[in-house]
This record gives C-alpha cells, structure tokens and sequence, in this order.
C-alpha cells in the first residue's frame, strides 16, 4: 500500500509542478511549494491525492502560494512576471490545462465573475506584447 | 465605469450614425459576443450565435483572428515539467509524506480486510458447517449432480 501511495504521490507532485512554477517562476521555489502543497492536503484530507480530489490538491498548493506571495519578490524577465498572481493562475489554468471557469474559481477561491475580470485583464497586459511578437 | 450613452437621442444623432458606420463597414454587430462565445464549453448555450456564424463572414474572419489570438497567448504562458532529478530530490520528502498517509489510511485499509475476510469466514460457515444451511446446500447439490448424471445417461 505504501508503495503505491508513494507512485500516487510522485505522479500528483509531476502533474502541479507546472501549477507551482506558474505561480512562482522558481524552479526551487517551485519544487519546495509542491511539497507543501502535498503535505497540506494530506493533513487536512487524509488521503493519498489522486484524480478524484485533484481540485482540493490544485486549491490547498493555490493557498499556500498566495501566502508566500506576499513575502517574496519574483525576479524574472519572463513577461508572464508581469502579471498579477491571480492573473498567472487563472490564465494557467485556462489557456494551458483548459479547465473550466467554474473549476478555477473553485480553486481560487474567487467567484467566476472575478476569474473573467481576471483573464480579460492578463490578456490585456499581455496583447500588445504579443502583437510585437507577431 | 464607462459611461453608456443613449444613441437614440436627437442630441447623439451622429453619433448614432458613426456608429452605424461602423457596424457596417468594420464588423458585425454580434461580433463582440465572439469572446464570450470561445469561453463557454457548451457551444449549444449560445445558440443563436451558433447559427448566426455560419452565414456571417465577419464574424467568421473576427473569430478566426481571435483563435490566433489565444493559440499565441500559450506560447507566453510557461509550462515547465518536473525534470526527473527533481523529482528523485524530493524522493526522501515523498516517502516520508507516503509513511503519513499509509499510517492513516492504512489502518483503514486494513480494517477494510479484516472485515471481507470475517464476511468470507462466515459465508462458508453458513455454507459447509451450519445445520440449517448446509443441509439444504448439501440437499440441492446431491439434487443438482443427480440430475446431471440422469440427463446425462439419457443423452448417451
């Protein structure tokens, strides 16, 4: 049993690494906050992540990184970086794991209306940069 | 908040027909629903637009530009994968949460084994050892096999 809550583990910690470098845009920082992400999930659900609770997986690494957020400084010259935290998220979340608004703002914590205005304005902070790029 | 002005009026007649200008020439008049229409999942929700596209080349061309849009905005979005090294970093870390949860869910689990094995102990109790049951079981097995074997012979 103890095995496969290990492969259960090391496949949910590979599947939210992207999640946490979205977020952070650390590698270090990011591998660090999946950790914690897991960690916090298992205290407060006792139970091995899997398919069925990945939301709560996604949400718990979410809260755990907007803690952190405010005490750190991002230092990237990636355009993403200029984005705010829940514009990083939610685009993330939207344009690359195509989930759901609903599911989102589940994750957020936020109504679906604030995660609309949310990527309405990522996207345009990141329109005109991409209109140079083309 | 901007304000919305009421083109009707006589005060905003040109306006109104700038406007009207505008609509004709540049876009369609439903082609500010294109963005609202890419987000939603179910497209049926919207099915009058749905119709409305198939015969409007405007709001075909302008749905066009803002698909290529989003597909150049994921190229900006990062996605970075957990290289292996990482992964076998956080090795020790994992065990240690895996211990955790085993621990707790373990116990669980175990409860759960001992209870189908209990359930089993009793099925074949109730099957083979208690009187009740395991004279009418016998009864119907001695019937079922001689059955078979009267069919049997009669087939031969």
């Amino acid at each position: 049993v103890e095995k496969v809550i290990k492969r259960q583990l090391e496949a949910t910690a590979k599947n939210l690494y992207p999640f946490a470098y979205a977020l952070c845009l650390d590698e270090l920082m990011a591998s660090q906050l999946v950790i914690d992400g897991l960690s916090r999930f298992a205290i407060e659900f006792e139970q091995a992540p899997c398919d069925e609770n990945k939301l709560e997986t996604y949400k718990s690494l979410y809260l755990l990184a907007k803690h952190r957020h405010h005490h750190t400084s991002i230092k990237s010259s990636k355009v993403f970086s200029s984005l705010s935290f829940l514009g990083r998220a939610t685009l993330f979340l939207i344009e690359k794991e195509k989930w759901m608004i609903d599911d989102v703002a589940y994750v957020c914590t936020e109504e679906s209306s604030h995660i609309r205005l949310a990527i309405h304005e990522a996207r345009g902070i990141l329109s005109p940069i991409q209109e140079s790029i083309i | 908040m901007r304000k919305s002005t009421y083109l009707y009026s006589k005060e905003n007649r040109e306006l109104y027909h700038e406007h009207l200008k505008d609509i004709s020439s540049d876009s369609c008049h439903f082609s500010r629903q294109i963005p609202l229409f890419l987000e939603r999942v179910d497209k049926n929700d919207m099915n009058f637009f749905a119709r409305h596209l198939v015969h409007c080349d405007k709001c075909q061309n302008e749905i066009r530009k803002e698909e290529q849009k989003r597909k150049s905005f994921i190229n900006l979005v990062p996605y970075e994968k957990m290289s292996r090294e990482q992964l076998l970093s956080l090795g020790p870390e994992l065990d240690e949460l895996a211990e955790i949860i085993f621990k707790k869910e373990g116990v669980e689990q175990l409860k759960l084994k001992a209870e189908s094995y209990r359930a089993r102990r009793q099925f074949v109790y109730d099957m083979f050892i208690s009187p009740f049951y395991s004279k009418t079981f016998l009864k119907g097995l001695v019937l079922a096999l001689f059955s078979f074997s009267f069919l049997y012979f009669i087939s031969h």
